[in-house]
């Protein structure tokens, strides 16, 4: 039974044709044959195509501390999958202009965040959040900086024909991967079809994503007792991790995030429908952003979902006497606001937080081939 | 809260001891069946007698303290039923967990009580020592954030109530109600280390009731939030033992003793939709 592809817009007006031998690997024969025939529609053989192989099964670890993943039914992970999202994520035909792929703005020396205060889109225009670190982004079961999306397939559509980002369409992406010598191929294998379209890019998209997993910093280390924490970073620990650096109940052990939204004291001011509240359209939620992971805290700068602080000394002065009340300010970032100098913390104890924050840092994340690009 | 989150009471185990009554299938074969009652058990949170409205709201403590309440979690475990003589009837070693924003996570269904005559009810509020382990209980979005940090002594938060009130000064800031045993070790800061345990025993409260086999009772336990600030001590916010609650021996053992006296309550008593005597 032949399969149908659809090609669109290459060679418009010829005849429509079948491929009944693969001499050539298919990506080459279907560009011979839709050069001589050139309708919008191609047929193969199951020959030509090849067997028909089933994906191999990713298995995905729970991680020491985190919460059970929550995998789409609809969208296991494979390694065929993976693969194929690993190819795409650092593909820049994604982007109109063929000039950015997801990649551009999630940085893997940066811990796949953006070094750049605002990502510039294909036109040069600068968004206005930091671009998120994508971090154990399985866990994530809301995306973006106001979770306005879900799983990270919901995640995926958006800056592909988001007019600041990538300024393209999903129709424009399938047509370039349909016409591409070896994609059709690589989604069978992921798929079992050839034929792209958004949903099946964002499933591989996603898939890569969830395999981005750190978890051998240092921090990791000492808890499977296979290194030992410096005095200063020590200190820093439980600094972090009692009421006197009061980081935990939002950071928490071992997630380094609550996957929650959260008002932090930034501003004053706070707009009503920004952050979460201009998804919920709660009062109560507005002026809340996700809490971000400070696993590879050391890599992601900027900091704060606009990018504001560019050290992590800025961001502890920020907790230790920055913060703003508001009329939905944490009230787990109040404390300092009583203005009692004994709740401030010293030089000395902001050094040592630091130094364990990086501890946090995982260097095999940031250089791990199997997260590289895979077109160099 | 955002509705995302995965629902329900957390049941980890249920241990079921003696008076288990049982009774063959009607056709008198198969695996027997135990004939027992159930109970559906309601959680509701108020302030005073007002129920708890998340948020907006503004509620006056017995401190005069205005505030309002925007998180409210917590465990409670090992529901145990008394007879008339104190002596215990049944006990089910269970946690459970209630996230007060999520109305399905305020209900648990404890099933497999063996039929007779019950006196009181009472439970823990938090948990056991034994129970108290860290990374020991299932972890989910919303349980997530209850750890007790191991610098702290570890285990669980056995509650966290959280909020803004007005300050002295007339400004608003927050406050953290966070109860859980407390272990500091002696350091500069601190001149004796502490051990402090902080779960309790609620008051058994009164059934008087008899469990019938196959029938399902509803059963509400409320909890007054100002309870936790009222007596015998009175918990002011502006107060240095608030500020810091997690580590301060003192704030815990006011909220420890004020929860004793008078937080939890139990209230109606009913005979689930469906659920009949003639059963």
């Amino acid at each position: 039974m032949p399969i149908k592809a659809h090609l669109g817009g290459f060679g418009r007006g010829l005849r429509s044709g079948i491929i009944t031998s693969a001499p050539l690997p298919l990506g080459a024969s279907v560009l011979f044959t839709a050069l001589l025939s050139g309708n919008c529609v191609f047929e193969y053989s199951e020959t030509q195509l090849g067997p028909k192989t089933q994906p191999v099964p990713v298995i995905l670890e729970v991680l020491h501390g985190y919460p059970e993943i929550t995998i789409p039914a609809d969208n296991p992970t494979t390694e065929q999958g993976v693969e194929l999202g690993r190819r795409l994520f650092y593909d820049t035909r994604l982007s109109a202009d063929n000039t950015q792929s997801c990649a551009t703005c999630h940085v893997q020396a940066n811990a796949f965040s953006e070094p750049k205060r605002f990502s510039l889109g294909i036109h040069g225009q600068p968004g206005d959040k930091n671009a998120s670190q994508i971090v154990n982004a399985a866990w994530h079961t809301r995306n973006f900086w106001d979770g306005r999306v879900g799983p990270l397939e919901e995640q995926a559509l958006q800056p592909v024909v988001n007019p600041l980002e990538m300024a393209f369409t999903w129709t424009g992406v399938a047509e370039r991967l349909n016409h591409h010598p070896q994609y059709p191929q690589w989604f069978r294998e992921a798929f079992g079809t050839h034929i792209v379209d958004s949903t099946l890019v964002v499933k591989a998209l996603a898939q890569f994503q969830r395999t981005l997993i750190s978890q051998n910093s240092k921090f990791d280390r000492v808890r499977r007792g296979e290194a030992e924490y410096t005095k200063d970073e020590g200190d820093g620990f439980r600094l972090f991790f009692t009421e006197r650096g009061d980081c935990f109940h939002c950071h928490l052990a071992h997630t380094f995030t609550d996957f929650d939204f959260r008002n932090n004291g930034l501003d004053s001011l706070i707009e009503s429908g920004s952050g979460l509240g201009g998804i919920t359209g709660k009062l109560s939620d507005d002026g809340k952003w996700k809490t971000p992971t400070l696993r590879n805290v050391e890599f992601t700068a900027p900091y704060m979902h606009d990018g504001r602080f560019q050290t992590l000394e800025e961001v502890l002065e920020h907790y230790n006497t920055g913060v703003l009340a508001s009329r939905t300010v944490d009230p787990l970032v109040t404390k300092r606001l009583r203005g009692e100098i004994r709740h401030i913390m010293t030089e000395d104890e902001k050094r040592k937080i630091i130094a364990f924050l990086k501890t946090l840092s995982d260097s095999s994340f940031i250089t791990n081939p199997a997260f590289s690009d895979p077109w160099k | 809260m955002y509705p995302y989150f995965h629902p329900a009471a957390l049941i980890f185990s249920l241990l079921l001891p003696i008076l288990i009554s049982t009774c063959t299938s009607d056709h008198g074969h198969g695996p027997e069946e135990v004939a027992t009652a159930s109970i559906e058990f309601n959680f509701v949170h108020k302030v005073g007698d007002k129920p708890l409205q998340f948020d907006s709201v503004f509620y006056k403590n017995a401190a005069g303290n205005d505030y309002s309440v925007t998180e409210l979690r917590y465990y409670l475990s090992n529901f145990t039923f008394y007879g008339h003589e104190d002596e215990v009837l049944m006990q089910a070693d269970t946690v459970i967990f209630i996230n007060a924003r999520e109305p399905e996570s305020a209900k648990w269904v404890l099933r497999k009580i063996p039929p007779g005559h019950y006196h009181t009810i009472s439970f823990v509020f938090g948990l056991l020592p034994e129970k108290n382990i860290s990374m020991s209980l299932p972890l989910n979005n919303e349980t997530l954030t209850m750890p007790w940090p191991d610098a702290m002594g570890g285990g669980y938060h056995f509650m966290k109530l959280e909020g803004r009130f007005i300050r002295d000064t007339g400004d608003t800031l927050g406050y953290l109600t966070h109860i859980g045993n407390l272990k500091l070790e002696k350091d500069i800061a601190r001149t004796e280390a502490v051990n402090q345990l902080n779960h309790f025993r609620a008051t058994p409260m009164t059934l008087h009731l008899d469990f019938i086999k196959n029938i399902t009772y509803q059963m509400t336990i409320g909890m007054d939030v100002n309870g936790w600030y009222s007596s015998p001590h009175q918990y002011d916010f502006n107060a240095d033992y608030s500020v810091e609650t997690m580590s301060t021996p003192e704030a815990q053992n006011y909220l420890r003793e004020n929860g004793k006296k008078g937080v939890f309550t139990l209230g109606k008593i009913s005979l689930a939709p469906g659920s009949t005597h003639a059963h």
